[in-house]
């Protein structure tokens, strides 16, 4: 006797072990994380399932065991070709018995165990200590695209809206409902009717007198023509039947976002510089992966001239020359006005500089802010690596305190990002800057 | 009309209930096997590799070790460094074989012979597992220790559960009797019973602490020992003694236990329990295949699997990684067949059953009674050691070479044996340590003795000593040959 089960559908079962598994190394993952987040690109971070690789020794298991390699032992081998009782083989050098695997291809040795994360687990790791719901309520509101939706059936309508299946059900209920008593009494006057009829007729034909008879048919007959006036009169639809598809306006939330990474790639911006801007982008890039369905990134490098640019030209240019930032900001409206109009898309703007702007410039960015800004999400400019306030970083702080979109901050150090990101994040009112 | 039951090699569920029902009929006719009802069930290859993970119980608890298996294992198996093994089979009644999806019916069929007869009828039948393991209560039992292992962890916490299954796990090859024929097991009754278990040792906990010396006795030194003789139980002696382990830990140390003893035999009967079941693969394949139910193309894909899963690299191979059981218990099934069908003179000195025409009868003895070590001893014959080209090597510590002890000659058969043999039996058991002292009037520490001569890896040793002093909660020593192991330090300073 045999039974088969189809088990594929039930799903793996390893999830419980696994997260034990990361509770476990979660010090070491966590450093991992960060070390790739240094170095990955910021798409592929956010996107791809991570393998992460741990030492066994973090896991070891010890149990009591024999040691082979410091006691005498006998043991039994096939495929002898040439040996016979008695011969000495050498032992290899170094005594040591086991064979050790030559590296594989991913570079993961016997002694290293993956890890594969997922990316909500790598983020998780990521922002360790970020209360991360906490973080998709404070984001900045969505926009609201209006979406005509259906909603029902009502009572009242223009008359292409109306719903003849609705309707007529209506029309049929009513119907049933009004007819059903009048017929009922109708078909007890009738048969009342028909008795009299018969004793009539048999009176008749016992010449009795029928005249009292004959009164009492005659009444029968007007209150039967009454009712079957009234059961006539029921009308096959009335007003209060019809019924009407109802559309409705909805919002409904535009899901897309993009980012538009803006950065100063003069030659005052040094790889430290650099370094601190890709950390911010990609934070906020995870940050806003976390809250949309999908987020597009456009890299947008300045000098006294803008350009738009691929990540790896983002990160790898140095050019020299003067910085003028309006260029970065008119290019940043250029790309908005023809391929992500504010009404379908959810507009952020990241811009990192060292603050460094020609000083007739400002009032011309300040001029092109007050129009970007009632379009954008928000508007994240970092100071990098700069003892003092720039004038640029004043300029933004008093826009700042007419649009509570622009959020600034300053940062000098690697670890600033993190701390900074937590309270551009965390806390309920936005601080001007750190 | 053609009998095959089936000619392309895409497998369907009816397929698999008429292969089935086929090799049922030359089970019970031709082999005589006596199995458990069948469960097959059909899985991915995702979740083979969760079954590895959890040594093939389709229920068990969580713990990060797991994970930590299936995390290697998937990540070899990606790599395309390890095939997976195309089934799997669970000592349980009814008895459950996985059947991975990719298999071809081929190999469907492969797998149906192997292990929902062979193995089957060996767990049903081999003394060893009719001894230690209750095919009907596991599974019942494997799901009660799940949903207590989970109430405990909802109750005290992730990291304190952990923490007792770490320990647990450490000390879990030491806790078998193998002395003793254990209890079976009943999923119904070991709820119950922990539930009284754990209330009344709550209340009990110093209960071994509190036996007072009688007022006459004038020193507080009592001289009779606790334990009276040496336990090597050690994870039933720490549930059962240890000062002050609350209920719910000692239930944890009893499910660890239990399951491990489960588990016991499977490691004891490797070679004799795949021998088998190949045998009886190998057997059904070829009766299919005369009865006219398999094509020929069939036949040549079995071989193809059969010859790759039953090949014995050697030493010097690339691929070598010790002695395959496959191979050694294959060969030896065969070749009892062989010395009952058509002995040599050379049989008919080693065997007392050469000749002897109901091979089949032999078969089921050596299936029945044995264990690998006693299996080798018995049965391993002069032309398999041939065959296979056996021969030993012995190393000492202080010389500079190996030397070859015997080969596969005259001289040489009886001393491969046994050392073979011996070879099993320490690599399947772990080393002999037991409980010998517990201080019961002074500061309570548990003295261990190591029982047998073989070295032990010290730091090994001492981390698993480590565990058992956190189960125990007082210093625990371990005494080899000539010298003492203690735990070297509270491993967190700030305990006062």
């Amino acid at each position: 006797m045999s039974t088969i089960i189809d088990r594929r559908s039930s799903g793996t079962r390893s999830t419980s072990n696994q997260e034990r598994l990361q509770r476990r190394v979660r010090a070491r993952l966590k450093s991992a994380v960060e070390k790739m987040a240094r170095s990955g690109s910021i798409e592929d971070l956010a996107n791809a399932d991570q393998p992460i690789s741990i030492p066994t020794r973090d896991l070891h298991e010890p149990s009591f065991r024999r040691d082979f390699s410091d006691s005498s032992w006998e043991r039994v081998l096939p495929g002898n070709k040439e040996y016979q009782r008695g011969d000495e083989i050498n032992k290899p050098e170094g005594g040591g018995a086991g064979q050790g695997r030559e590296g594989s291809p991913d570079g993961l040795g016997d002694d290293e165990v993956a890890i594969v994360l997922s990316a909500d687990e790598f983020l998780d790791l990521l922002f360790d200590g970020l209360a991360l719901p906490n973080l998709r309520k404070t984001a900045q509101g969505d926009v609201q695209a209006e979406q005509w939706r259906r909603a029902g059936f009502i009572k009242d309508g223009s008359p292409s809206r109306m719903h003849v299946g609705r309707t007529m059900r209506a029309a049929r209920a009513r119907r049933l409902a009004l007819r059903a008593g009048k017929r009922r009494e109708l078909q007890e006057l009738e048969e009342a009717r028909s008795k009299l009829r018969e004793e009539i007729s048999t009176r008749i034909a016992r010449k009795e007198d029928v005249s009292l008879e004959q009164e009492r048919l005659k009444n029968l007959e007007e209150q039967i023509s009454i009712l079957t006036r009234k059961i006539k009169a029921i009308p096959f639809i009335d007003e209060a039947d019809l019924r009407f598809a109802h559309i409705d306006q909805q919002p409904h939330p535009i899901t897309n976002a993009v980012m538009f990474c803006v950065m100063d790639v003069s030659g005052s911006m040094g790889e430290k510089e650099k370094d601190l801007a890709k950390r911010f982008f990609l934070l906020l890039y995870l940050f806003l992966h976390r809250h949309y369905q999908a987020v597009q990134i456009v890299f947008i490098k300045h000098h006294s001239t803008a350009t738009e640019c691929t990540e790896q030209a983002f990160f790898g240019a140095r050019e020299g020359g003067g910085t003028l930032v309006s260029p970065a900001i008119m290019l940043t409206e250029e790309i908005m006005a023809k391929r992500f109009p504010v009404d379908r898309w959810n507009v952020y703007v990241a811009q990192v500089s060292d603050g460094d702007n020609y000083f007739a410039d400002n009032t011309v960015v300040a001029e092109h802010l007050h129009q970007l800004l009632p379009r954008l999400r928000n508007l994240f400019y970092l100071e990098v690596n700069r003892e003092n306030e720039s004038d640029l970083l004043q300029l933004y702080d008093g826009i700042a305190e007419d649009y509570p979109e622009l959020i600034t901050a300053r940062a000098s150090a690697r670890e600033d990002i993190y701390p900074l990101f937590r309270t551009l994040f965390s806390s309920e009112e936005i601080p001007s800057h750190v | 009309m053609s009998k095959f039951l089936f000619t392309d090699n895409d497998w369907t569920f009816p397929r698999l209930d008429a292969v089935t029902e086929a090799i049922a009929v030359i089970a019970a006719e031709e082999l005589h096997l006596d199995t458990y009802p069948n469960q097959l069930e059909v899985i991915s290859a995702e979740q083979m590799l969760d079954a590895y993970a959890s040594i093939g119980l389709p229920v068990y608890y969580a713990h990060w070790s797991f994970g930590k298996q299936r995390a290697i294992e998937s990540g070899q198996y990606r790599r395309g460094e390890m095939g997976l093994a195309y089934e799997l089979v669970i000592n349980s009644d009814p008895c459950i074989s996985y059947l991975m999806e990719e298999n071809t019916m081929t190999m469907q069929t492969l797998v149906i012979a192997h292990a929902a007869f062979g193995h089957n009828a060996f767990f049903k039948n081999n003394a060893f597992f009719r001894q230690w393991t209750d095919a009907e209560g596991i599974i019942d039992y494997l799901a009660f220790a799940q949903r207590y292992i989970a109430q405990c962890e909802e109750r005290f916490g992730m990291d304190a559960v952990t923490d007792v299954l770490d320990a647990a796990h450490a000390i879990s090859r030491n806790g078998i009797d193998r002395a003793r024929r254990p209890r079976q097991l009943s999923a119904r009754e070991e709820e119950q019973r922990w539930q009284e278990r754990e209330r009344y040792l709550e209340q009990q906990v110093l209960e071994i602490w509190r036996t007072l010396p009688p007022a006459h006795t004038t020193s507080t030194h009592s001289p009779d020992l606790f334990p009276s003789e040496p336990q090597e139980n050690l994870l039933y002696f720490i549930e059962k003694n240890a000062p002050h382990l609350e209920g719910w830990k000692r239930e944890i140390l009893r499910i660890v236990r239990k399951i491990t003893q489960y588990l016991y035999p499977q490691g004891q009967t490797k070679i004799m329990n795949e021998g088998f079941a190949c045998f009886v693969h190998y057997h059904i394949m070829h009766s299919l295949h005369a009865k006219g139910l398999l094509t020929d193309g069939t036949l040549l894909e079995f071989y193809a699997s059969h010859t790759a899963v039953v090949m014995q690299p050697d030493f010097d191979d690339r691929r070598y990684s010790g002695l395959n059981p496959y191979a050694l218990g294959f060969a030896i099934f065969q070749d009892i067949k062989r010395i009952c069908v058509a002995p040599t003179e050379e049989d008919r000195r080693w065997f007392s059953f050469a000749g002897d025409p109901d091979w089949l009868k032999h078969i089921h003895f050596a299936m029945r009674e044995f264990r690998d070590e006693s299996f080798v001893l018995q049965y391993l014959s002069p032309k398999v050691m041939r065959d296979l080209h056996l021969f030993s090597l012995h190393n000492a510590v202080d010389e500079a070479t190996y030397r070859v002890s015997a080969i596969h000659d005259d001289a040489g058969y009886q001393h491969l044996r046994e050392a073979l043999a011996q070879q099993i039996a320490d690599s399947s058991r772990p080393p002999d340590i037991q409980v010998i002292s517990v201080d019961r009037w002074g500061d309570r520490q548990l003295r261990l003795k190591q029982m047998d001569q073989q070295a032990l890896d010290l730091e090994e040793a001492q981390k698993t000593l480590g565990y058992l002093q956190e189960l125990w909660g007082y210093d625990v020593h371990l005494d080899i040959e000539d010298q003492t192991l203690t735990v070297p330090q509270p491993r967190s300073g700030d305990e006062p």
